[in-house]
């Protein structure tokens, strides 16, 4: 464990990230208030070194969860989030959500979690003070009373908001008898667990954390301290406050684009038992048979992940034959080479490997994440490349799957379309580049790539990827301005606000939605208030075709002039010339922004060799 | 552990969840002469005591806990 002073000598060695290392070492060890406490006041004086995403979050809550604060902080800050926390009073969260004077909406929070738990929420129920026919009409009153409250907090605030269930207890009033009616304790409680599960489908940005699955993932029996309880009216055991944030963790991270797109994957030892080019293809374990069945399920956990839209790639020491011989002609393998998106097996450093993997997938490299067994390869890809997660893995593969499954840079809130299909893209791209890499010409390349592009306003159907984009996508970005599914939802409504959505196709394969662009109307002056292409289309004039549609579109409407910020970032770089190479002037300067302005008279030409579809929907 | 060592974590863990300097807390130290030990620092003492030292508290001494030097008391004679 690394002590104090050598946490404390690397801030003063300006090892800014060094220091982040020993500290959450340090916090892993012993995750407590105390440890968060000094993690916390160390990092404050070098806050502005490790670039950071704010966040406001208001915690509403029916018990004491001041403890779980400084722990929620100190792994929001592990993860590259700078949490600003407000707690509300004691048991006043229904009064916080429906006055809009309240501490609550003063704080302007971006995010809300309302904690509670079932001996405030539901005491009747938690005493053995109900009967069957009380139950039913509780569970319909406790579901009622969350969605007025879900519905007070939208009226004010486009915060997310993030439930809990309610818990179960240990034991239930009757014992055994409990499970044996369906009128029981616990059954009472599923009932309105379901209606908390309805009252929140109904919403946008209002999500449920399963707190009594979560409870149970950890022991009910050891989640409270009945010691605590009765001396500090304190419902969790010690160990139990980490448990909680953790979980916390896994909903900061999607919200504020703290997640990981891509997983990097080794192969001997990782994801078969053995090494290939020693052992061969007859000597590797993978099968039925432990310790074969171990990495049958790794693969299981990797495949969980491309199926929720993370891409895989492989980083492997060894002869690309003999390695990829196992893929083909190793018949319990269940991850076969269409599933991963690149891969570099060779003999160079893992560092220098993953380096190449993010421009190959044109990702950023924080974006990444790495598994492999072998303790020395995650150390030298930590030191050499800190962006990078590192999944800490056990001794023995036994639990390398659950080490996989519980990390929580995989997490995503929704799913679009476009996640479940990101493995085909990737096998499109492929073909593309393989192409291009022909030597044609690049309008003839073009050409032949036959791009088709649709464009049309937002709709139900497409917000969750519209707000996604707007989250994600960190290049070709011109202000970076990031949006909820509840503020795109508010500017479609509104009059003076456009926002369309683009959709793209060639004939190597389906795009999806990778295109958006929203404006906004003010006088005969058109400005572009987002404008934003993934990184996956880049490249191909579907800028260009973008840019031209809102300009033929703003002329159409009356609009003289066509306005638009280019806002830098760490990572929008490419798209810093985009408006002056579309004939843009620039008009003001100030700190690296840049305004600019185009003249509508002027036709802004449209690409001849991409076709559109324009769709104008009804449901804007 | 020795119970200079004991002494040591102790006063830490009071300095950082009552947000003050280590030099401030000493053995004597308590919530009626350290104003920034609150009820809330109290409950973040006994959790991360109960971590650091990997053991849970009976009510009787969550309630004694109430200076460093009581702290201490359940500390050596829980280690004895």
């Amino acid at each position: 464990m690394p002590d104090r002073n050598q946490i404390i000598s690397a801030i003063e060695g300006r090892d800014h990230l060094r220091a982040l290392g020993l500290m959450r070492q340090l916090f892993d060890d012993a995750p407590t208030p105390a440890n968060a406490q000094f993690v916390l006041k160390q990092a404050a004086p070098i806050r502005e070194h490790l670039a950071l995403v704010p966040c406001r979050l208001a915690i509403l809550r029916s018990f004491t969860v001041e403890p779980v604060v400084p722990i929620l902080r100190a792994l929001a800050l592990f993860h590259g989030i700078d949490l600003i926390v407000q707690v509300g009073a004691f048991n006043a969260y229904s009064k916080e959500l429906l006055d809009s004077g309240s501490d609550l909406y003063a704080f302007n929070p971006e995010v809300v979690i309302l904690a509670t738990q079932t001996r405030d929420v539901l005491p009747e129920v938690w005493n053995n003070d109900f009967s069957a026919e009380d139950s039913e009409a509780q569970a319909v009153r406790t579901g009622a009373d969350i969605e007025h409250l879900i519905g007070a907090l939208r009226s004010r605030s486009n915060a997310h908001l993030i439930l809990n269930t309610l818990e179960m207890p240990a034991y239930p009033n009757a014992g055994i008898l409990d499970s044996q009616r369906n009128s029981g304790q616990c059954e009472a409680i599923r009932t309105v667990n379901r209606h908390i599960r309805d009252a929140a489908a109904k919403h946008l940005g209002v999500y449920v954390l399963d707190y009594d699955a979560l409870i149970a993932r950890f022991g009910r029996v050891n989640w409270g301290d009945e010691s605590k309880w009765l001396t500090m009216r304190m419902p969790l055991g010690a160990d139990s406050f980490v448990h909680l944030a953790s979980e916390y963790i896994r909903f900061l991270l999607p919200l504020c684009g703290r997640v990981c797109k891509a997983l990097v994957i080794d192969l001997d030892n990782t994801i078969w038992g053995g090494i290939v080019g020693e052992d061969g293809l007859d000597g590797i374990k993978l099968g039925a048979e432990y310790p074969g069945n171990a990495y049958l399920e790794v693969q299981r956990a990797i495949l969980d992940l491309h199926r929720r839209g993370i891409i895989l790639a492989i980083c492997s020491k060894n002869n690309p034959d003999d390695a990829l011989e196992v893929f083909k002609r190793h018949d319990a393998m269940l991850l076969r080479l269409d599933h991963f998106a690149a891969t570099r097996i060779n003999w160079k450093s893992k560092a220098e490997n993953i380096r190449e993997l993010a421009i190959d997938l044109n990702i950023g490299i924080d974006a990444l994440a790495f598994l492999d067994d072998n303790p020395l390869e995650r150390e030298e890809v930590r030191m050499l490349i800190p962006e990078v997660h590192v999944i800490d893995l056990p001794a023995g593969p036994a639990h390398f799957a659950a080490a996989l499954r519980s990390t929580p840079v995989f997490e995503r809130l929704a799913l679009s379309q476009e996640d479940r299909d990101r493995g085909t893209y990737y096998l499109a791209e492929q073909q593309r580049a393989q192409l291009q890499s022909s030597g044609v010409a690049l309008d003839d390349y073009y050409r032949s790539l036959g791009m088709e592009v649709e464009i049309s306003a937002v709709t139900s159907r497409t917000i969750a990827r519209v707000a996604q984009l707007t989250q994600k996508t960190n290049q070709f970005n011109l202000t970076t301005r990031r949006y909820s599914e509840q503020e795109i939802e508010s500017k479609a409504a509104d009059a003076a606000w456009r926002v369309d959505a683009l959709t793209a196709t060639d004939r190597f394969g389906d795009y999806g939605l990778v295109g958006v662009a929203i404006t906004n109307r003010i006088g005969d002056v058109c400005e572009i208030d987002s404008f934003l292409l993934s990184c996956r289309v880049i490249g191909r004039s579907v800028e260009t075709a973008l840019l031209s549609h809102v300009a033929r579109e703003a002329a159409s409407s009356g609009m003289r002039t066509l306005r638009g910020w280019y806002l830098p970032t760490r990572k929008n770089a490419p798209s810093k010339d985009f408006y002056p190479k579309h004939g843009f002037k620039m008009i003001n300067e100030s700190d690296g922004k840049m305004l600019f302005e185009y003249d509508l008279s002027k036709e802004l030409g449209w690409p001849d060799w991409v076709k559109l579809r324009t769709v104008e929907s009804a449901a804007r | 552990m020795t119970n200079d060592a004991i002494l040591e974590k102790v006063r830490n863990i009071v300095a950082e969840v009552s947000e003050v300097e280590v030099a401030r807390v000493s053995l004597q130290s308590s919530p009626d002469n350290l104003e920034e030990w609150d009820s809330l620092a109290q409950v973040n003492i006994v959790l991360s005591l109960e971590q650091e030292f990997g053991h849970q508290f009976s009510p009787e001494q969550i309630e004694s806990m109430v200076s460093v030097e009581k702290i201490l008391e359940v500390l050596t004679a829980h280690a004895a």
